[in-house]
């Protein structure tokens, strides 16, 4: 007997030996970021400011934090490589390691989600896209950064706040007006074009939405298979959805929601009208439409496959390269031509916050701040960063690095105009990403056929009301 | 050394009942693990709870979650039972007889069997999760080895993601990834017969096949059950392989019940009531298949 | 055709067949093998066997994704969690085996029918609580949530095999003057050694490969080998290159454990489900 519940003891103590054998969150931990060599000019502080001037924030972080570990969550994205690149600067500066985890986006935010949710206290900083700005802040997940955008200390003044363009400011960093993120990538959409294949049949760029189409169906002809007139996202959910909300500004100020009534009108003509045009979009491209992703896109743009291609301005590079892009150097880009209510320009990117539950705060606003202002600005482009500030714009050197760039800014000051119309292009709704993502899954329906534009718009519609009816339950 | 027989255990209730101390820990963990968490899964299922959702403003929604999805509300949910009943049985069946063929011709004498065998240990080790990515790149159409293969012998090469070979492409994955361990298992079970009804019926004139059909199946009855249970339970809630492989697409083509479980609660839109309540009737299905193979399985211990 | 003649075909037709079941079996690993020394350009030309091999991607992936640190953690939480499971699972089997208690056909069922529930319906319900207890992240956490999976398939295994070792040899050990469990231990286990092992290998196989809950329950410390690959979804595509060595690298414990005990493990898997 005494032998019998010795061993269960045992036993017990082995268990339980096992299951504290966990480690903490800190610490010696796998850094999953990339090989983080510094870039460009290779000087400790960043170009195009004094010295000293980081040195002396630096020290004074250093004396604050020095020694902590923060826990970065980041999307897999260019301007993710970029500050990746800037860590080991950072770190030297303030003495505060980072640990990165860089995800997919999707993956990224329901990580983001679930952690906030359960306050686990893992994360020090968050990168957040736009669409999830006001679900975020109403939620209670990322801090209100006025308090440091205002102290001299943690905000120094190569930071320059209202350098950032303002569409990218108001428009997917803040919330009712107070600063929650700051952000880091600014992106619009704008239409690569092939400068060789105009030529050859002697197109030019269009002006408006009628015009862009024609110019997709002659070059599907044209084409013949062997190449097509465009390629964009058309897989379901936020990818299509995306592609569309690009386009739907140009029917109506308020395709799909409007804000004075606060009442959704998907099933509006203008709108419809909108989701048939992504549609007659899809049929001049390739079969594989419904399923391609922003790399399949891209991919086909890049191998010389398709004529025209719809993305994001901060994916320009993946056509640019000569290592891997077949058509580099012959590429062209135009803004979405204006429909019938107008210009519209995507308003979009991704912004650095803060958890609520982190227990580093200041030090992740160190980091965030550090990767996001004016004074790093250069070294952050130069690393293949997505801009979003004027002066970024107004430098040569930058805007000479790629083709594309005097596009993008093009495309961004587009996007600022719709402002101007009296248009939010991000309305304030927590279920911006998710009604995106209804309004994808019906239209996805419609590319294969399986549906019309007309019953697409009511599912969506339907799909919309249901949800909000259960929220308010 | 003296006849020394101790009466253990000295006390009376566990002599009554000697198997609890044993019974008790596996118990009381699985309750935690698999009790609690199934519990969990059925009540949110019946909550409008999304993911990030303060548990407060969850509220109780009944059975519509699914009343929604057999509404026909939720598109692709009846498309993706169908196409994961049709994964399970085609997958099993094909696992099963692929097997059962490795298994008896391993069954005979010779050089070089640990060879064999090791090698199809590779499949049974490789982790599903990266061995996908690396079909990933085998069924490309454009880099892919199979492609270049085909192509070698006279062939055309094959889209094997597009739309029409998706769900091909995930059945090979996954019949390479388990047959092995069919094999093995039948195989196993092949060495443990007996040799005499062969060696009367040889005597008697049997041939292979009937050998086969009136003797070995027969006797392996039960350990086939086991096999067709247990792939049967994994195949329907395929999850890993589709996931890396096409991540259910092109568009819903491979969006079988796990990815669009998955899908949904883990997705853009995070609603995890919904993908509960989706579980709730993969679990019923998967319960439903274990229950008749399990009968089986009983049927045969008993005669 | 003589007897002779028929029985050579049937040779060369079984070592023919032999040779097919080999390749298809291992040529995904060799073609992993092969692309992670490929450079990254002869990636995309599958036609190209012969190249001078590069071992740039192995030192990437330890120097820069780390990937010991991954293979640490896998080796905890697999090992681990194989003891408990074994210990836990091998009781439970024994009783079953040997000693006859009410509903105890249902206990063993109850025990594979926890397959049924899939891991992506109970991941959500596992963090929630796991982050309430503030263990989200450790290898306890993992160690814990797999014996889900590992208790019962050591119950479903070891049970057979503890069914064919004959009552006597415990009845004579304890006449001899053990106790129930001194005879478990010094007689019993040493017989059923086999079973345990290839009990361990599965257990380990399990425990290694998990992928959706070490995914949604890991982030620094604690992830496991599988969790790696959402590495190299890279902004600028998939790195095959890497991916493929860390492939290579991953499986290459697991499967050197497994061939050495590979007659335990084909013994094993008869789950003691053929009777005479």
């Amino acid at each position: 007997m005494k032998k019998r519940f010795l061993q269960f003891v045992s036993l017990l103590l082995i268990i339980s030996l096992m299951t504290a054998c966990g480690g903490n969150p800190s610490g010696s931990n796998p850094s999953v970021s990339d090989a983080a060599s510094p870039s460009g000019s290779g000087e400790q502080t960043g170009p195009g400011t004094a010295d000293n001037e980081f040195a002396e924030w630096g020290a004074a972080m250093k004396e604050r934090y020095g020694g902590t570990t923060i826990n970065a969550l980041l999307a897999s994205h260019p301007s993710t490589t970029a500050m990746l690149e800037m860590i080991d600067d950072f770190t030297a500066l303030t003495g505060i390691k980072v640990n990165t985890r860089v995800l997919a986006s999707t993956e990224m935010k329901t990580m983001q989600r679930s952690n906030s949710s359960t306050k686990t206290g893992i994360f020090d900083v968050y990168m957040v896209d736009a669409f999830t700005v006001y679900e975020y802040a109403k939620a209670g997940y990322i801090e209100n950064l006025e308090g440091y955008l205002n102290d001299p200390v943690m905000t120094p003044e190569w930071y320059d706040y209202e350098d950032i363009l303002l569409a990218f400011r108001d428009g997917i960093a803040s919330v009712d007006g107070e600063a929650y993120l700051l952000p880091v990538a600014g992106e619009s959409r704008f239409v690569a074009y092939r400068t060789d294949l105009f030529e050859e049949h002697g197109k030019k760029p269009p002006e408006t939405l009628d015009e862009w189409l024609e110019l997709c169906q002659y070059f599907q002809e044209a084409g013949n298979g062997e190449y097509y007139g465009i390629s964009f996202r058309g897989a379901a959910g936020t990818l299509v959805g995306s592609a569309h909300m690009a386009v739907a500004y140009c029917f109506s100020d308020t395709p799909i929601i409007d804000p004075a009534t606060g009442k959704y009108q998907l099933d509006s003509p203008e709108s419809v009208q909108s989701i048939q045009y992504i549609l007659d979009l899809a049929k001049c491209s390739s079969p594989d439409i419904a399923s391609m992703n922003h790399e399949d896109g891209a991919a086909l743009f890049a191998q010389g496959k398709c004529a025209m291609w719809f993305d994001a301005t901060s994916l320009a590079y993946m056509v640019e390269d000569p290592a891997s892009s077949t058509v580099a150097g012959n590429v062209g880009y135009f803004d979405i031509p204006s429909g019938p209510a107008g210009e519209s320009g995507a308003v979009a990117g991704w912004s650095l916050g803060i958890p609520t539950d982190s227990q580093n705060k200041e030090a992740a606003y160190a980091f965030s701040m550090y990767m996001t202002s004016r004074g790093t600005a250069k070294t952050y482009n130069l690393a293949g960063g997505v801009p979003c500030r004027t002066s970024v714009f107004e430098d040569p050197e930058i805007l000479a690095m790629s083709p594309s760039n005097t596009a993008i800014f093009s495309a961004l000051n587009t996007a600022g105009e719709l402002a101007e119309r009296g248009v939010t292009y991000n309305y304030p709704s927590i279920n911006v990403l998710s009604f995106m993502a209804v309004i994808g899954n019906e239209i996805n329906r419609a590319e294969v056929g399986e549906i019309t534009a007309q019953q697409a718009a009511e599912n969506a519609q339907r799909q919309i009301e249901a949800i909000l009816a259960e929220q308010s339950a | 050394m003296g006849r020394n027989i101790k009466i253990r255990p000295a006390n009376p209730w566990l002599r009554k009942h000697p198997w609890a101390p044993y019974i008790f820990p596996t118990a009381a963990v699985m309750l935690l693990l698999f009790v609690v968490p199934i519990l969990f899964v059925f009540v949110i299922s019946l909550t409008n709870y999304r993911l990030g959702a303060e548990f407060s403003q969850v509220s109780f929604l009944g059975f519509s979650n699914f009343l929604r999805l057999f509404s026909g509300e939720e598109s692709g949910f009846y498309y993706s039972i169908g196409i994961s009943v049709l994964f399970m049985v085609l997958g099993t069946a094909i696992q099963l007889v692929l097997g059962m063929i490795c298994a008896l011709l391993l069954n005979h004498e010779f050089k070089g069997k640990s060879i064999v065998i090791a090698c199809l240990i590779v499949p049974i080790a490789m982790t599903p999760s990266i061995v996908s990515q690396i079909w990933k790149l085998m069924f490309h159409g454009e880099f892919g080895v199979i492609n270049y293969f085909l192509k070698a012998v006279g062939g055309q090469g094959v889209q094997w993601l597009d739309a029409n070979h998706a769900f091909l492409s995930v059945l090979i994955a996954t019949v390479w990834q388990y047959t092995p361990f069919v094999t093995l298992m039948l195989y196993a079970g092949l060495r443990s017969l007996p040799e005499s009804p062969y060696e009367s019926a040889v005597l008697d004139g049997a041939n292979q096949w009937q050998l086969f059909r009136y003797i070995t199946l027969p006797l392996m009855k039960n350990l086939i059950a086991l096999c067709a249970l247990l792939r049967s339970i994994d195949m329907l809630k395929t999850f890993d392989i589709p996931y890396v492989l096409t991540q259910g697409g092109p568009g819903n083509v491979t969006r079988f019940l796990g990815l669009k479980i998955y899908d949904t609660g883990f997705g853009e839109q995070n609603f995890v009531g919904r993908a509960s309540a989706m579980a709730v009737i993969l679990i019923i299905l998967v319960s439903l298949i274990s229950l008749i193979l399990f009968q089986v399985m009983n049927k045969s211990r008993e005669s | 055709m003589s007897r002779s003649k028929k029985k050579r075909i049937g040779r060369i037709f079984l070592m023919l067949a032999m040779i097919c079941m080999c390749m298809l079996s291992i040529f995904p690993y060799l073609w992993m093998v092969l692309v992670s020394v490929k450079e990254r350009v002869l990636v995309y030309q599958p036609e190209v066997w012969f190249f001078t091999p590069t071992f740039e991607n192995y030192k990437t992936i330890f120097q820069v994704h780390d990937l010991g640190t991954y293979m640490v953690n896998s080796a905890i939480v697999a090992v681990a969690n194989c003891v408990v499971s074994l210990v836990l699972g091998s009781l439970t089997a024994y009783s079953l085996a040997r000693h006859s208690f009410r509903r105890k056909e249902s206990f063993s069922f109850f025990m594979t029918f926890i397959r049924i529930l899939p891991a992506v319906a109970s991941v959500i319900p596992v963090f929630v609580i796991a982050a309430s207890l503030q263990v989200l992240d450790t290898h306890g956490l993992l160690i814990a949530v797999y014996m889900l999976f590992n208790i019962p398939f050591t119950v479903l295994m070891m049970r057979g095999f503890f069914e064919e070792i004959p009552r006597e040899v415990e009845e004579a050990a304890m006449i001899d003057g053990c106790s129930t469990v001194q005879a478990l231990l010094r007689v019993v286990i040493p017989l059923a050694m086999p079973g345990i092992v290839a009990t361990a290998i599965f257990c380990i196989i399990n425990a290694w490969n998990e992928f959706v809950y070490a995914m949604q329950l890991t982030t620094f410390s604690a992830s496991t080998v599988p969790t790696i690959v959402q590495l190299f979804k890279t902004v600028t595509g998939v790195v095959w290159g890497e991916m493929s060595a860390v492939g290579t690298i991953s499986t290459l414990p697991v499967l050197v454990f497994a061939m050495l005990v590979q007659k335990q493990m084909v013994r094993g898997l008869s789950f003691g489900a053929v009777k005479d």
